[in-house]
């Protein structure tokens, strides 16, 4: 019969000849994709499937598994990612509920099923598995609850309802409770052998690596999307998951365990070995399902500074996609196999048998961290001819990042000094000392040539060990998975642009009868507006002869956009400069397109396409434009260009070179954003302006004459640097990061008079900064004048105001977005003149005929708790020599 | 006439229950020679030439082995143009959008598949639930009921022998809509799973927004299923009624497909308990049918009946008979629905006839 098992077994080498697998038959033309398992106590094995059935299975343990029979329960439940069985009472977690399942008339099929518990969010994304199910001694249920994957970050987890990346609590009589928060992708709960309760997680966003957590009332495990829910951020009406680092992630629990990467993918639940022996020398040690690695591994835990931690050894490979195991009575293992979708090594699906052949292996029964190494503890005595060295052991250590992205290599990896390695008097056991272990690390150690007696090799020569705290010394707060700088900006929608028309629709323009307001076509009428209050729309119907809506900032290179609406009939247009005119009109589909069609240049060339959807209908137009160039003395060498004009999306013209204007009026290198107002009604919104960055033709149309550009912050430390009141300034990735009490920072040098000012800076959503210059070093709100950064702080003072001398409504640059801020402070005759410019356009231009402020330092604000500003580029230069 | 009206509803037939196995799809040999020329241009430098995660590129993370079947996002051709398309972040997987084309992308996609070992083959037949003799209950996400009706993430199907199917909202415990045909076919047996099931039968009758078994109630009020059971050709439901998260009311629901003269329908018999064992007798105040184009009381000062028809579409009605025992303490009302194509006042008279309860 031995032979009969190895002979169906998935052998590989030696692992077979101590732990034998073999395979139950599933029924004819059946797929058992195993979600959960557990035995009644006649013996029988009950498995709950994603397919949403109950198994019985009798005999599970016949010597031939063909002999083991299969009856369906139950069927009809929506998956069943966890099973288990107390008192022969019968408990499914499904997806959307925990379920009791009942046979009233004995006839050895369910008829009733209890529903438990189903008071959990479920969105509909398909990612939103439960799973379960262990209980503990006062008979509550433990469940996971996945994040949701959304398209096309998939990546990037979310918890759209509650409490999605939690770990519940459901007690006997159907009440729910969180009680951990952070979980990913939560797939395997179980309970080691002193009824502490641990989890799983999949790798991925916020899970460097697969870990293994003791699961502790309130812990934060890592993943942020959950954290929505917790009692502080409802409160708060913001995300959790938009903050990067994410918030509590210094208090973040550390895993009992990181499996290596090379191991585990994908681990499901985990089991104590409480077999009494029956399956080999590991008694109360963790046996680990790993789905995509298709095999178990094995932890040894122990406590150390009353926190687990431990290692983790390979214990028996090719078995298949492994998603559960579980004991059964006589001390085999059972494990269920499943990877529908997901993908694993093969077998995908079924029931495997591992049992314990009888013999004993040579392994590494457990490893206990001393404060310069490891003990390692033997299954059997090491040969007598086989001495122990330093040179045996290759102790390697790592850690991870703690970031937004799938996954982390091991970081930083070093090779550490074994420097002894001292064998116990019974040859079982082995201290190996090394040079500096740390703590916050995990290490790896392969022992080579190590022998049992008998010449039998050393099984597995690897472990893995999580070292959160060495056993003595002073306890770090530092984790194993560090936390990185936050992702480079994207290329987002938002980088860039100037936003010319919100928070304030009109300070930046100029117009006569136009309103803000919201609208829609009048019902009895289409060629005509109807509007009511609202901020959604500019309309210019507030005059029998409106005028074009025209912006005050003269503008070049750079992409236009503009919103708009026409009712039926309307005739409006763009004018890039107030020259070029791309048309915006209600033209119909199906006409012939000429030079007036929507989309069209003014008299010189239809669209590409007709990309108009009709009135009534919000359309966005975008142009990149490149301005007419122009030699000193102001004949035009280059004639100006629609690089691309883009409507709703789709190219309507690309690379038309313009030999003049459209409408008349003279070219030049600058000019303003216009849109018509002047023939029918229309309907815009949300301008925006993103200009093509030229900054050495920015620094040369900087007025006065200035030196080279030199560093204020090195982009490494705030060495010199001084901070006022109790304020908190540190450099991280590279910028200058304020956050806490409000303070400011002082520059090194506090002689800056005539200064060119050059700064990268982002605020937080709700934050409130400011660059200073010319400004004293003290307490409280220094002097010196302020270029405001402030994107949604309710100050009506935005970004580009010159502080309390030259306010700016509009909201330029949104929160959370980089921008560059260009400020040039200098005497003239009238007083003291001050350019801002934001992403290279100038918004604030004033002269202080009372020169407020004669010399200073440059400073940075931190306004109030809870605002962050950055900054990751500061330069100054000062008139030139 | 009545004869005519007969025939109608009997829409009935299993839909297409089929189990033979579905050969996979297989890709035509310079496809195939596309895709691996693909493959070995784009791919092979990490995940090796026989896409065993073992290219010539050192990374920081192994690639994974196609051989061995693990991908971090799933196996399907969606997850794996997925990939190919944004590619990992975090991870050295690169994003092929703009180097590679849809097209190209998705040739690659079914190629890297084939590199591994067989997924899990999923005969779409048996995804095809049917009702023999004994009734089925399921549960799982259903589908918007009508346009512009939403996903029932939380939904539960009683089958009934004979073809009538009927199909609940689970959270506050509301019937949606009764079908004759077809069971249901369990669109959540392919791919990562957590996909809605597709309910088959004819919509017979529809209440997109869900009607709860026991409406009349002084105060607003929830319903939370406790049970569903199974006895045979019947199915019942029980589920609580809250009022300010208090109990008040245990129901027992239980449906059953109907045979009338005007054709298919309905009853469905919803009872109260106040606590276990004391049945209560149900109000009903009004009749909610907006639609309604008769409406009709007989009163005999025990038997209140109302008739009330709900046009579902051209020649087709839906006609509700309540009843109400009054001054009797024993099951509240029955509601009975019956479908036709036609209505009259002397059809309303003898239908009422028919349905003495």
């Amino acid at each position: 019969m031995i032979a009969l098992l190895l002979s169906l077994a998935c052998v590989q080498g030696s692992e077979a000849e101590f732990y034998a697998v073999d395979y139950l038959t599933p029924p004819a033309g059946e797929v058992l994709e195993i979600g959960g398992m557990d035995f009644l106590s006649d013996g029988r094995l009950v498995v709950s499937t994603r397919r949403g059935q109950v198994w019985i299975v009798e005999e599970p343990l016949a010597e031939d598994p063909a002999d083991a029979k299969f009856t369906l329960f139950c069927e009809g439940l929506w998956e069943g990612l966890g099973l288990d069985v107390t008192d022969d009472e019968i408990f499914v977690l499904q997806r959307g509920e925990l379920s009791k399942l009942t046979d009233l008339d004995g006839d050895g099929v369910c008829d009733r099923i209890d529903t438990l518990c189903n008071r959990w969010g479920l969105s509909g994304n398909y990612h939103e598995f439960a799973f379960g199910l262990p209980r503990d001694e006062a008979g509550n249920f433990y469940i996971g609850l996945n994040v949701s994957f959304f398209e096309p970050e998939w990546w990037h987890g979310k918890s759209s309802v509650p409490y999605r990346g939690w770990i519940m609590r459901i007690s006997p009589d159907g009440s729910i409770a969180p009680v951990a928060v952070g979980a990913r992708s939560p797939c395997g709960l179980g309970m080691n052998s002193a009824g502490d309760l641990f989890y799983t997680d999949n790798q991925g966003d916020w899970m460097p690596a697969s870990p293994i957590f003791h699961v502790q009332e309130d812990a934060f495990f890592g993943h942020p999307a959950g954290l929505d829910w917790t009692d502080e951020y409802r409160a708060t009406a913001t995300y959790a998951s938009d903050r990067i680092p994410p918030p509590r992630a210094a208090q973040r629990a550390n895993a009992a365990l990181w499996l290596p990467y090379k191991w585990s993918r994908s681990p499901g639940n985990l089991v104590p070995d409480e077999t009494g022996g029956r399956f080999g020398p590991f008694e109360d040690q963790l046996f680990v399902a790993e789905l995509t690695n298709g095999m178990v591994l094995r932890c040894d835990l122990e406590q150390v500074r009353g926190e687990y931690q431990g290692a983790v050894f390979l214990f028996r490979q090719k078995i298949g996609s492994v998603a559960r195991v579980a004991f059964a009575p006589d001390g085999t293992l059972f494990c269920g196999m499943t990877n529908r979708g997901w993908g694993g090594l093969p077998p995908a699906d079924g029931l495997a048998r591992v049992r314990w052949r009888g013999g004993v292996p040579m392994e590494m029964a457990s490893v206990d961290l001393l404060q310069d190494g490891f003990e390692i503890e033997f299954t059997r005595p090491v040969a007598a001819d086989c001495e122990l060295t330093p040179s045996n052991f290759v102790l390697t250590d790592y850690d991870y990042d703690y970031w937004w992205e799938y996954g982390s290599p091991e970081r930083d990896t070093r090779t550490l000094e074994v420097t002894r390695a001292e064998l116990s008097a019974d040859r079982k056991s082995v201290l190996v000392h090394a040079n500096d272990l740390r703590a916050a690390r995990c290490a790896r150690m392969v022992l080579k040539d190590v022998v049992a007696e008998g010449g039998l090799p050393l099984l597995h020569d690897e472990f893995n060990y999580t070292i959160n705290q060495l056993p003595e010394g002073d306890a770090t707060t530092e984790h194993i998975a560090k936390v990185v700088p936050p992702p480079p900006a994207k290329d987002s929608d938002e980088e860039g642009w100037l936003r010319l028309t919100y928070g304030d629709a009109t300070e930046l323009w100029e117009f006569e009868g136009w309103q803000l307001c919201d609208v829609e076509l009048a019902r009895d009428d289409p060629a005509r507006f109807e509007t009511k209050p609202g901020v959604n729309a500019l309309v210019n119907d507030r005059s029998d002869s409106p005028s074009d809506y025209v912006s005050k900032a003269r503008l070049g290179d750079g992409t236009y956009q503009v919103g708009f609406l026409l009712p039926k009939g309307g005739d409006s247009g763009l004018l890039i400069q107030g020259t070029y005119e791309v048309r915006i009109t209600d033209s119909q589909p199906t006409s012939e397109m000429d030079t007036d069609h929507c989309g069209a240049i003014a008299g010189l060339r239809p669209p590409l396409r007709n990309a108009y959807a009709g009135s009534g209908i919000w359309h966005e137009l975008q142009v990149d434009f490149q301005a007419a160039r122009f030699d000193a003395a102001g004949n035009k060498v280059e004639n100006a260009r629609f690089l691309e004009v883009r409507l709703d999306g789709q190219l309507i013209h690309e690379n038309v070179e313009l030999e003049g204007s459209t409408n008349g009026e003279p070219e030049a290198p600058l000019g303003p954003f216009v849109v018509r107002g002047a023939r029918t009604p229309v309907a815009i919104g949300n301008l925006r302006f993103k200009p093509t960055r030229d900054r050495a033709r920015e620094d040369r149309e900087t007025p006065g004459d200035w030196g080279e550009w030199t560093d204020v912050f090195d982009g490494d430390s705030l060495d010199g640097w001084s901070i006022s009141d109790d304020g908190t300034w540190e450099v991280d990735y590279g910028a200058i990061i304020g956050t806490g009490k409000a303070s400011h920072l002082f520059s090194p040098r506090g002689d800056y008079a005539d200064v060119d000012i050059r700064a990268e800076v982002k605020i937080s959503d709700g934050g409130n900064s400011g660059l200073y210059f010319r400004v004293a070093e003290g307490p409280g709100w220094p002097r010196g004048y302020e270029a405001q950064i402030n994107s949604s702080y309710p100050d009506p003072q935005k970004t580009g105001s010159l502080y309390s001398i030259a306010p700016i409504a509009v909201q330029l640059v949104g929160p959370d977005t980089w921008f560059d801020y260009h400020v040039t402070c200098r005497d003239v005759e009238a007083g003291t003149h001050i350019l801002i410019r934001v992403n290279g356009v100038p918004i604030t231009d004033v002269i202080d005929p009372d020169r407020r402020h004669r010399t200073g330092h440059i400073a940075l604000q931190q306004h109030h708790e809870g605002s962050v500003i950055e900054v990751r580029k500061l330069l100054a230069r000062e008139p030139a020599k | 006439m009545i004869a005519r009206l007969l025939l109608l509803p009997l829409i009935g037939a299993w839909v297409g229950v089929s189990s033979t196995l579905q050969e996979p799809e297989s890709t035509p040999p310079d496809e195939h020679a596309a895709s691996r020329a693909l493959f070995v241009q784009h791919c092979a430098s990490c995940h090796g030439e026989k896409g065993d995660g073992k290219g010539a590129t050192d990374l920081d993370r192994q690639a994974r082995s196609f051989l061995d079947g693990g991908f971090s996002y799933g196996n399907t051709p969606e997850a794996l143009f997925r990939t190919l398309t944004s590619g990992i972040p975090g991870t050295p997987m690169p994003s092929f959008d703009g180097a590679l084309t849809d097209d190209q992308r998705r040739a690659l996609a079914s190629y890297v598949v084939t590199l591994g070992p067989p997924i899990t083959h999923v005969d779409e037949g048996r995804t095809i639930l049917r009702v023999e003799d004994r009734a089925v209950v399921v549960r799982g996400m259903l589908p918007p009921i009508a346009d512009g009706a939403q996903d029932v993430v939380r939904g539960l199907l009683i089958g009934l022998p004979g073809g009538t199917t009927f199909e609940y909202a689970v959270d506050d415990v509301r019937l949606l809509g009764v079908r004759r045909g077809g069971f249901v076919k369990r669109r959540d047996w392919v791919g990562r799973g957590g996909q809605g099931l597709l309910p088959m039968g004819t919509l017979l009758a529809l209440e997109p927004e869900g009607t709860a078994g026991f409406e009349y109630l002084e105060k607003p009020a929830t319903r939370r299923l406790r049970s569903t059971r199974v006895e045979g050709p019947r199915a019942v439901l029980e589920y609580d009624i809250l009022q300010d998260g208090a109990f008040v009311r245990k129901i027992v629901e239980e449906v059953s497909a109907k045979e009338y003269t005007l054709g298919a329908g309905y009853s469905r018999k919803v009872t109260g308990y106040t606590s276990v064992g004391q049945e209560i007798q149900a109000m009903r105040k009004d009749a909610v049918y907006s639609e309604m184009k008769v409406h009709q009381f007989e009163e005999n000062r025990q038997l209140v009946r109302v008739l009330s028809v709900h046009e579902l579409g051209p020649s087709r009605f839906q006609v509700t008979v309540m009843e109400r025992k009054t001054r009797v303490p024993e099951p509240s009302r029955k509601i009975t629905k019956v479908f036709t194509d036609r209505w009259s006042d002397d059809l309303a008279a003898a239908l009422v006839e028919e349905l003495v309860w």
